[in-house]
């Protein structure tokens, strides 16, 4: 393959990954994940990068607990719920690939020269360091 | 300002805590700088009266509330790194 070719084909691969990059982050947002507590009378429902999509309460929990077992509930729930969200958000981190190299990392603000492994000769500079 | 300076400047963003309130004056939550929620208080005569689907809403509400004031705390503490010559928005968008 010439310099040419090897470089269109880059090319190509990056303005398609460019593509489906926003597609994916919208699919993560539209993934629901949930956090609950006191055997799921309290359940938190986030979109997997962060913003709420719902509450549920059980009507009997609310009339029944004491007033800190309700505030204890409500904060077990949203914690579950934000680790969730967090999990799905590594996962997805870590499913983005271009071109066999992992770069969620560095879409997900990390710097790409952190992910892109080091050439073999620079490598040798620093070994011998 | 050094580098370091910088740093400590926005991991005490991050800790500060923003507090919301529902308009029924039934649940306050309190997230840090990322919209985590850290803290919830409710009131506990007003809760009994309440279905459980206001209540809901409610919570719901102190929730958007406290992520609103953390975002325009973040917002203004873009601003005021702006104005010492720090742009970290245009930081993110330049990220390869």
């Amino acid at each position: 393959m010439s310099p040419d070719d090897a470089i269109a084909r880059i090319l190509d691969s990056l303005r398609e990954a460019l593509t489906e990059i926003p597609r994916s982050i919208e699919a993560l947002r539209e993934r629901e994940v949930s956090g609950e507590s006191a055997n799921g009378a309290v359940r938190i429902f986030y979109g997997a990068l962060g913003e709420l999509k719902r509450i549920e309460v059980e009507p009997d929990f609310l009339r029944s607990t004491d007033n800190q077992r309700i505030e204890q509930a409500l904060l077990e729930a949203f914690t579950k719920a934000d680790r969730a969200a967090a999990a799905a958000r590594t996962e997805f981190q870590s499913s983005l690939t271009f071109m066999g190299i992992s770069i969620g990392q560095a879409v997900q603000g990390g710097s790409i020269s952190g992910v892109l492994p080091t050439p073999s000769r620079i490598s040798e500079v620093f070994d011998q360091r | 300002m050094s580098e370091q300076h910088h740093t400590g400047d926005i991991e005490e963003i991050a800790a500060l805590r923003f507090s919301g309130i529902d308009d029924r004056g039934v649940v306050t939550l309190t997230t840090d700088g990322a919209g985590k929620v850290v803290g919830v208080r409710i009131e506990p005569e007003s809760v009994r009266r309440l279905p459980a689907q206001i209540f809901e809403s409610s919570v719901a509400q102190a929730l958007s509330k406290a992520r609103g004031a953390a975002a325009a705390a973040d917002r203004s503490a873009m601003s005021i790194l702006r104005d010492q010559g720090i742009d970290l928005d245009a930081a993110r968008r330049d990220l390869p």
